[in-house]
């Protein structure tokens, strides 16, 4: 099949996803409801603290909410783009749900991609509750964009999805190796909240291994300090230095790992 | 005396079934140290910025963080309302029913199984590291009313737990609900942000809620801005709260239909 029917494919499986979702709106329902209450508590946090400081390790209120925003938006997109990354080893190795994928005539990372991306619909809810975040916070600090800001803003939001989606994703794939990595998520899980804040927050060996260790300053916080005129450009270029590595060492581990793979036959 | 003996065989099966989850211990252990880390970040930020905010310190908040992390692992049950709803929508929950124990008495034993094991695996690990961040040891009669007031903030925890997955006996299902409890608790309990750091009118909302029940009184007792009074109060929380679930209980089970098969 040629590459141009590849976006069609996408999203007759988005559609399907849909269409089943659709059967059970009220879950739909109670999912946006509990990211809305989940970033409120993130908000509730932040205004409580602010009612006794003026500013948080150098950031106002409205730069600190404008960074929370962004961390929501960039995490939403990643629940909605990536959610399979969490049951992979679960859901396509342990139960083979690979072999189905295997025989069909289209490459094996675009049907996984396909049959996840639905799953997570409601963090487009995240995603435009955060995009509020950030509208609310850049009227607080009176943040005027020139259009180059926000082109670059965006691009630097992309990155952040990008390397989330990375690192989940190789986590993912040592499940060919390890059988169960399933919960490696989790400790992955809470070390993102820590990207939520300011990074001048933390220490300097934090700050230092958030950098070149485990890249979740390019999450929320470079793009941000970036248009909020805080931080020098090429941050977001070594960010996207990040991304194509992370995704350079998670193809390699998917071509090793399908070559690993053995069905069960039965 | 029937309910004790029982009680304690089911808390025997309990123990062994939880200790087959040992790496979520472990996971649980790592998630309670990397909370304090980001906490402990924050706070130091903010109390640098304004060393006695809210009239506290950094000693008092750098306790106060870890003994949220203790508490949480020492009273927190296991996700009973999931499990209740999924038990009653399905049916399965017919195997308790029918079996001759009060269906309470096997989820307090559920709960105290899977708090036995973080005592040693979780607890004592925090305190450890508490101690070495400087954490200020209470006098024995406040860690004494600390220790009084856990037994209540499990029983408060775990009754609002299963008045939750009772609710579907009503509802189609209790996720939102759940979520809804996660939001209130989190922030009225204390959790998030010392009740003391709250606008007036928020603080007066939580002190009549029974969520400070479970975080916010026994660290008041151990750090020592609470008396035995309070202790009297999640008691009575406690009691209500217990009583209300079971009454919940008896009018699900006059609800509830399922087919024998």
């Amino acid at each position: 099949m040629s590459i141009r029917r590849y976006p069609a494919f996408y999203f007759a499986f988005l559609g399907k996803t849909l269409k089943s979702r659709a059967a059970d709106p009220g879950d739909f329902w109670v999912e946006v409801l509990s990211v809305a209450l989940y970033q409120g508590l993130g908000i509730a946090f932040l205004s409580v603290v602010f009612g006794h400081v003026t500013e948080l390790a150098g950031w106002s209120f409205g730069e600190v909410l404008f960074i929370f925003g962004a961390f929501q938006v960039v995490t939403s997109l990643f629940y909605l783009f990536f959610p399979w990354t969490l049951w992979f080893s679960d859901h396509y190795l342990v139960r083979r749900a690979l072999d189905v994928i295997l025989v069909r005539p289209m490459p094996p990372f675009l049907q996984v991609m396909a049959e996840g991306t639905g799953a997570g619909l409601s963090e487009l809810t995240g995603v435009v509750l955060g995009a509020g975040i950030i509208a609310f916070a850049s009227q607080t600090i009176a943040w005027r964009p020139t259009a180059t800001d926000l082109a670059l803003f965006i691009v630097a939001l992309f990155c952040g999805v990008l390397i989330l989606g990375g690192m989940f994703t190789s986590l993912a794939m040592l499940g060919f190796w390890a059988k169960a990595t399933s919960s490696a998520a989790t400790p992955l899980m809470e070390i993102l909240e820590f990207a939520q804040y300011p990074l001048t927050v933390y220490p300097s060996w934090l700050r230092w291994a958030f950098t070149f260790f485990l890249p979740l300053g390019f999450v929320a916080f470079v793009p941000s300090a970036m248009v909020l005129g805080r931080g020098a450009r090429a941050w977001v270029g070594f960010g996207w230095l990040w991304a194509v590595g992370i995704w350079a060492f998670a193809v390699l581990l998917w071509r090793r790992g399908l070559r690993r793979y053995e069905s069960a036959g039965s | 005396m029937i309910a004790l003996r029982q009680c304690r065989a089911i808390l025997a099966i309990q123990l062994r079934v939880a200790l087959s989850f040992r790496t979520d211990l472990v996971l649980q252990l790592i998630r309670s140290l990397l909370s304090i880390v980001v906490y402990y970040c924050l706070w130091r930020a903010v109390f640098a910025a304004h060393p006695q905010a809210g009239g506290l310190d950094f000693t008092f908040m750098v306790a106060y963080i870890v003994l949220v992390q203790v508490v949480h692992n020492l009273t927190r049950p296991p996700d009973l309302a999931r499990e209740l709803a999924q038990g009653i929508q399905e049916g399965g929950i017919v195997v308790h029913l029918v079996r001759p124990y009060a269906l309470h008495l096997y989820f307090l034993a559920e709960t105290l199984g899977a708090v036995a094991w973080r005592v040693v695996w979780v607890a004592l690990p925090l305190f450890l590291v508490a101690l070495a961040l400087g954490f200020p040891l209470a006098s024995a009669a406040q860690v004494g009313l600390f220790l009084a007031s856990l037994p209540f903030a499990l029983v408060t925890n775990l009754s609002i737990e299963m008045t939750l997955g009772l609710a579907v006996a009503w509802l189609r299902q209790n996720e939102g609900l759940i979520q809804f409890r996660n939001f209130l608790q989190s922030f009225f309990s204390g959790a998030l942000v010392p009740l003391a750091l709250f606008p007036p009118p928020l603080s007066a909302l939580a002190r009549w809620l029974p969520f400070r029940s479970t975080v916010d009184v026994p660290l008041g007792l151990y750090l020592g801005y609470l008396g035995p009074e309070s202790l009297m109060i999640q008691a009575s929380w406690a009691l209500g709260l217990w009583l209300f679930s079971l009454y919940l209980l008896v009018r699900a089970r006059k609800q509830l239909t399922i087919l024998g098969g």
